[in-house]
């Protein structure tokens, strides 16, 4: 399990990342780093224990690979195909997601907490067990997508489609929807209020 | 240092597996229901559980501990001296514990249950009922739920906004996301 550990760099309030001792910023040959990081994540298929925070992912692929238990935070994906990938445990709050696919992805235990989506396709997908609290998330669609138990409290939600979805346990309490289509999805089993307790 | 989440749904809880890399002894917290799934992945993980955490006292979160203790000799840490008729190794607020190898710090939070801890894990907390991703825990009244409020601002609040938070029910969190977005925690600004 990754640790935040904060960078070398004086006064640098940010964490280390990938396997340095300072953070992205203050990272030395910051672009042949880059070059070799994203080197790395283009050979591997497994991802596991990996720290990029605040880091630029565009038009990286991701597809079929397995993420476990890394810290992407603050980070900003652009058109990158998470298509079939299995995501465990995968901290991506505060991020800003562009143009991004998950089709048919597993995600599960992940947090996207706080995190910016536009024109994001989901399709297909399992998001089992999530975090989306407070998300701000535009023209993006679930659709035939699995739920289960998936947190969207405080979310705002605009032009977003999860049609023919699983939505049980799923919870949308105080959460902003603006043209939100639940067609065919079981949105009875849905908490839009406060209903539950723990 | 590893750490395993697994979830029941039996009753929808959580519980977590903490462990050396290599195997070993391994610290188990809040065994809601000692399935076989869950022994599956200490095994297969080559851990021994020697140690048993308790958030508290609900069944939600100990009805494994029975089972688990026919498996394995471990030892149960609680606010309580005694669960069930196990006799715990009784915890308070600011105890620092070195269990397998991985440093914990005990945090007392009255409020859910009057014997609600929290398990702080180097940048994990482990928060059982006392706060999950955009809720905090139930209380029998008013006087209790804003003890319980009181008790996050005094005890958790002052944290590092990037602490990660596991709870007992529901997925993963992290501080900062819920000081943002909890709509209990809303409530703070009104007393």
């Amino acid at each position: 399990m990754f640790t935040f550990i904060q960078c070398n760099e004086k006064g640098c309030q940010n964490n280390q990342i990938w396997d340095s001792p300072f953070c992205l910023e203050h990272l030395p040959q910051k672009n042949d780093s880059i070059v070799t990081i994203n080197k790395e994540i283009n050979n591997r298929t497994s991802l596991k224990d990996i720290r990029l925070e605040r880091y630029l992912f565009e038009d990286t692929i991701f597809t079929e690979k397995s993420i476990t238990v890394c810290d992407f935070s603050y980070s900003t994906f652009r058109n990158v195909d998470f298509s079939n990938a299995k995501l465990k445990l995968v901290f991506f709050h505060f991020s800003i997601f562009e143009n991004c696919c998950f089709p048919n992805s597993l995600i599960k235990y992940c947090v996207f907490a706080g995190s910016f989506f536009s024109n994001c396709n989901f399709n297909g997908s399992d998001i089992l067990h999530s975090n989306f609290i407070g998300v701000d998330a535009r023209n993006c669609s679930f659709n035939d997508t699995d739920l289960y138990y998936t947190n969207f409290t405080s979310s705002t939600l605009k032009d977003i489609t999860y049609i023919d979805c699983n939505l049980k346990k799923t919870n949308f309490f105080k959460s902003k929807r603006d043209n939100v289509n639940f067609k065919y999805s079981n949105y009875e089993e849905a908490f839009f209020q406060r209903d539950a307790t723990i | 240092m590893k750490l395993f989440f697994n979830f029941t749904v039996l009753r929808f809880a959580n519980t977590y597996l903490l462990g050396p890399e290599d195997g070993g002894d391994a610290v188990l917290i809040d065994p809601s229901v000692m399935d076989v799934d869950l022994l599956t992945l200490i095994e297969t993980n080559n851990y021994y559980i020697r140690h048993v955490l308790l958030t508290h006292n609900h069944s939600t979160h100990t009805k494994g501990v029975n089972t688990l203790l026919k498996i394995y000799d471990a030892k149960i840490y609680a606010y309580m001296p005694q669960i069930f008729d196990i006799e715990t190794y009784p915890l308070t607020d600011g105890d620092k514990l070195n269990l397998a190898g991985i440093p914990i710090e005990i945090l007392y939070l009255a409020g859910h249950s009057s014997d609600s801890l929290v398990f702080k894990v180097k940048n994990l907390l482990f928060t059982g009922d006392v706060l999950s991703a955009g809720i905090i825990g139930d209380s029998p009244n008013s006087l209790s739920k804003s003890l319980l409020l009181r008790s996050i601002q005094e005890k958790i609040y002052p944290l590092d906004d990037s602490t990660l938070i596991f709870p007992g029910h529901g997925p993963p969190s992290i501080l900062k996301a819920e000081k943002l977005f909890n709509p209990d925690l809303k409530l703070l600004e009104k007393i």
